[in-house]
């Protein structure tokens, strides 16, 4: 196996984007190499390089294995088109921890930004509540779990 | 942003820790099924107890706060951490 250096294996992870996907593929890549960084730098992927995934077949169904050596049964995603060798990362399902419930800071609280601060925010306005969630916290969380009135909704980036 | 009301049931999503065509792949909480961004669906089930079912997108916006704040005067903002 050749020994490609790390900060190659973390610079270049691999997969074709469609035209219609290569916005969010170039906002989520950027999250998935920030996911590496609070993992504790692309050391981590020396163990596990973002590579094929581990395919497991196993009394015909399709599994690809993390690197918890969990297993995801993936054989319906074929159905969309995916091939689980193409699946990559596999970091396991507690190394991206979601926002749960986030609370909001209202104007004249301590802590609400300044109008003039040109950071990235994800807007949305639902019912009668408007709220922003800046683009940094959620690009290291990839999702944020929020209720605005009785909607249940994800915040996803 | 997405629904993650189905069936009357809410479900929590997370990040699987798998990529696809280096989009994240979610997963819910509640039975593990992955859900992936397909097209103008939403999130769409493409594997585990909810295939083929669809969480519908939400309109949301990324631009800056600048902009944000001016056009929408009472936001609010999260708070973090």
């Amino acid at each position: 196996m050749p020994n490609t250096p790390r900060a190659s294996i973390c610079a270049t992870p691999t997969g074709l984007a469609t035209a219609g996907e290569m916005k969010k593929s170039i906002r989520h890549i950027l999250a998935s190499l920030w996911a590496a960084l609070i993992l504790g730098g692309c050391a981590d992927f020396g163990l596990s390089p973002p590579g094929p995934a581990a395919v497991v077949k196993d009394d015909g169904t399709t599994f690809i294995v993390d690197r918890t050596g969990k297993r995801w049964d993936v054989g319906h995603s074929s159905q969309y088109g995916f091939k689980a060798s193409k699946y990559q990362f596999g970091l396991g399902p507690n190394a991206i921890r979601p926002i749960m419930l986030p609370t909001m800071l209202t104007p004249g609280q301590p802590g609400y930004p300044h109008d003039d601060d040109n950071f990235r925010v994800m807007g949305v306005v639902l019912g009668d509540l408007i709220r922003a969630y800046p683009i940094g916290p959620m690009s290291r969380h990839e999702v944020a779990n929020e209720q605005f009135g009785q909607a249940h909704v994800a915040v996803a980036y | 942003m997405y629904s993650r009301e189905i069936d009357g049931e809410v479900l929590t999503l997370a990040a699987s820790g798998w990529t696809y065509r280096n989009t994240f792949v979610l997963y819910d909480h509640q039975t593990e099924s992955l859900w992936y961004h397909i097209g103008e669906e939403g999130l769409t089930c493409i594997a585990g107890f909810y295939a083929d079912r669809q969480l519908p997108e939400i309109t949301s916006q990324v631009t800056r706060w600048k902009r944000w704040k001016a056009e929408h005067e009472g936001t609010g903002i999260l708070k973090y951490p």
